[in-house]
């Protein structure tokens, strides 16, 4: 299949016009996929990790939403030890009218408020929910541990 | 951006507000320039086929998620034509932009000559001043006084036929019904409609794309007209509707409008039939007689020429009163033979020559689809054949969509019966049909929303194209399981390969154990244990290699006989010197072995 129009674009603008802290590039040899880095939001207990990403856009994209993986260790409550995301707009909300920008702004919106009440990591969760504090400087640490380069 | 892609980032930054146009013109799903744009209850546009494709799958606005369907999606004319037309122009205007921002940054843009309205008030004070001008043409407003006459008007209308704008122009005194004069010049669309005693005049050169919104108003004009309408037999000697002053000026005018229409005239010499009862031409939507319509659309409109006999947009004639038409019949007639109207206005102009879509380029295309569809109606009102029929321009009517079909209460003979009235093709399984049916089904309801459909051939061949994709999407997919296959189908006879050699190195340590046993029989047979750890490093040796074939998964059956048959060799070999053992062990002892050798495994099937 030929590489649909709007993916180049996508690519292109990506490339020319990047979302601050966002960093997104496709492989050669596979245009579907892409290299990303999150900067951790300020703020958030994430501040300075550098988060690596891949996200793979399937052959009906823009009609089904791209799968996107946390490559870094992250302590989140949303996101499990695989990587995996719980958000909604990679999922059963998702709109062709959304782009790859648009779920990347989502991702590192998703670092700046983590949702325990919604999650994917429930050791985490629970973590969150009963010591907050406690949660964050773990994540901090991690953060430190893992996502700093 | 690269070779074909277009972007709003285009626009040179100074322009935001043209970024703004572009990016708003485009579609949020494929991100181009909108392709028969339609708007949902929520009021965000798509391309047709881009959200027909969305709503598929979801029945909800990709915008704003609220529920939708395609039953409750319009198409939005107006957008379409604008996403078309900037499309033309857009790479244009950009390189002028562009070139222009080089040396000075400050440059208006001025884009290729559009339509551009104007309105304007008069000092007239009872009659709505309307005057739509094409940037091409120039029009003077005029204010015409009772005291100047003819010569005024004739005068007029040389500056027009100076300006190569073609109309005629109607005097209308307010007291008296009517004056008329006119002429036809090639290119002109538009009619002058001038109030005689100065109270107004109006002009209106009138595009086509403009006429539509006119239309609307139409119905209501119609039926205040339809009493006075001239019949066929008396519309040149009309004097029911118009008053003998009519005719009087309307003579008076064709004498002084004669000389200027004499170009016209040699040209139009040989046209057929005209009749008062005047019908908009589905394509150009140029008033026409009934009669000639077949005519006008083989010659011009279907061959992309203008008909310069008849120019006047038929929303402007129909507005205006009874004795106007019959004059404006008059103006067009007065230099040619006239043929009696006879039955030939109940002849149909929907005639089989015309077959829909085969001319592309026309832009009207759609409303040519639908003429079938429009004429009967037209017949159907004309009950008395000399009646002139002043039928409004229905909303051109959609043509057919096709339906939606759920494939799981066909059966494979009724999906293939559908595929065939589609004129697709019945091959391949109950899915591929249902496929096939549901892609065209989509891009022929999209390109029915266009308005610029594309030819039906045209579908044929993207459907085409589409069958070559989904063969080769099926062909990757064949490869792809059958490479699978194989990896598993390796794996399989690795993983016996590797068993019987395990059994092999089982029975050589038993046998072994024995010898050891039948050389000191006081001593303990090797534990079965250390047999089983020997025998580990056997199966990793065999995973790693199992992990490489099935990388190698062309090669990887080969790959796999081979180490079986050498297994299978090994195995033999082993076999054979344990059945010797055993024979050597059964002649020679009294049996103190207590582990038995298990005995020899069959070697694995290949």
């Amino acid at each position: 299949m030929a590489l649909p129009k709007r993916i180049i674009k996508e690519t292109e603008r990506l490339l020319a016009d990047p979302a601050p802290g966002i960093s997104a590039t496709s492989h050669e040899d596979n245009l579907r996929y892409f290299d990303v880095v999150i900067a951790g939001p300020n703020q958030s207990p994430f501040q300075g990790g550098i988060f690596k990403l891949e996200l793979f856009l399937p052959e009906e994209y823009p009609m089904s939403p791209p799968k996107v993986r946390f490559l870094t260790k992250i302590y989140h409550p949303n996101i499990d030890k695989l990587g995996r995301i719980c958000l909604d707009i990679l999922k059963d909300k998702w709109s062709p009218a959304l782009q790859i920008r648009t779920v990347l702004l989502s991702v590192q919106a998703l670092l700046s408020s983590p949702n325990p009440d919604d999650p994917l990591a429930n050791d985490v969760a629970q973590h969150w929910k009963e010591n907050e504090n406690a949660a964050i400087q773990t994540a901090q640490e991690w953060t430190r541990k893992y996502a700093t380069a | 951006m690269s070779e074909g892609i277009t972007d709003p980032s285009d626009w040179p930054i100074e322009f935001k507000s043209l970024r703004e146009i572009d990016s708003h013109l485009r579609c949020p799903i494929c991100k181009e320039l909108l392709r028969a744009a339609v708007v949902l209850q929520c009021s965000h546009n798509f391309c047709s086929e881009c959200i027909r494709r969305h709503l598929d799958k979801e029945s909800s606005c990709p915008a704003c998620r609220v529920a939708t369907s395609t039953s409750q999606m319009r198409r939005n004319v107006a957008l379409d034509e604008i996403a078309n037309n900037f499309g033309d122009c857009r790479s244009l205007l950009l390189n002028t932009l562009m070139e222009a921002v080089q040396p000075k940054p400050v440059v208006r843009p001025v884009p290729p000559p559009q339509f551009v309205k104007e309105e304007s008030m008069d000092i007239d004070y009872d009659s709505p001043q309307q005057k739509r001008r094409r940037t091409s043409t120039r029009i003077t407003n005029r204010n015409v006084s009772s005291s100047q006459d003819h010569t005024d008007i004739a005068m007029g209308q040389v500056t027009l036929d100076d300006d190569k704008d073609d109309d005629f122009v109607l005097n209308h005194r307010d007291s008296s019904p009517l004056r008329h004069k006119g002429k036809n010049v090639h290119r002109s669309t538009g009619p002058v409609l001038r109030s005689r005693g100065g109270r107004a005049e109006q002009t209106l050169s009138q595009s086509s794309q403009s006429s539509q919104a006119d239309e609307r108003h139409e119905p209501t004009n119609l039926t205040k007209q339809e009493p006075s309408l001239p019949t066929a037999s008396d519309h040149f000697h009309n004097s029911a509707p118009a008053p003998a002053e009519v005719q009087a000026s309307l003579n008076s005018s064709t004498n002084i409008t004669s000389s200027t229409i004499t170009t016209s005239v040699a040209s139009i010499a040989s046209s057929p039939v005209i009749g008062p009862n005047l019908v908009a031409c589905p394509i150009c939507d140029k008033g026409i007689p009934e009669p000639y319509t077949n005519t006008h659309l083989d010659k011009f409109c279907l061959a992309g020429r203008t008909d310069p006999d008849y120019t006047v947009p038929y929303s402007l004639i129909s507005k205006q009163p009874a004795s106007v038409i019959a004059l404006y019949t008059k103006q067009g007639t007065s230099t040619r033979d006239v043929v009696p109207d006879t039955n030939s206005s109940l002849t149909k102009p929907g005639t089989p020559g015309r077959s829909v879509g085969s001319n592309s380029s026309t832009p009207n295309s759609p409303a040519r689809q639908s003429t079938m569809q429009w004429q009967p109606q037209m017949s159907s009102n004309g009950t008395a054949p000399r009646q002139p029929m002043f039928t409004p321009k229905p909303a051109a009517p959609e043509p057919k969509r096709i339906p939606k079909l759920t494939y799981s209460l066909l059966n494979d003979k009724q999906l293939r019966k559908k595929l065939q009235e589609l004129g697709l093709q019945t091959n391949g399984d109950k899915t591929l049909m249902a496929k096939r049916h549901a892609e065209f089904a989509t891009i022929f309801n999209a390109n029915c929303d266009s308005t610029r459909p594309k030819p039906l051939s045209e579908l044929m061949k993207a459907m085409q194209v589409w069958e070559r994709a989904y063969e080769k999407d099926l062909e990757v997919r064949e490869t792809q399981r059958r490479i699978l296959d194989q990896q598993q189908q390796a794996q399989r006879q690795i993983h016996a390969a590797k068993e019987a050699k395990r059994q092999a190195k089982e029975d050589a340590a038993a046998a072994a154990a024995r010898e050891a046993a039948m050389d000191s029989p006081g001593a303990t047979p090797p534990s079965s244990q250390s047999s089983n750890g020997r025998s580990t490093f056997v199966p990793n040796q065999a995973n790693s290699n199992a992990v490489n074939v099935a990388i190698a998964s062309a090669s990887a059956f080969a790959h796999a006989a081979k180490y079986a048959d050498e297994y299978a060799e090994l195995i033999a070999e082993v076999r054979n010197r344990l059945q010797a053992d055993k024979e050597k062990a059964l002649a020679n002892t009294t049996t103190t072995i207590t582990a038995e050798p298990a005995p020899p495994r069959s070697a694995p099937s290949q």
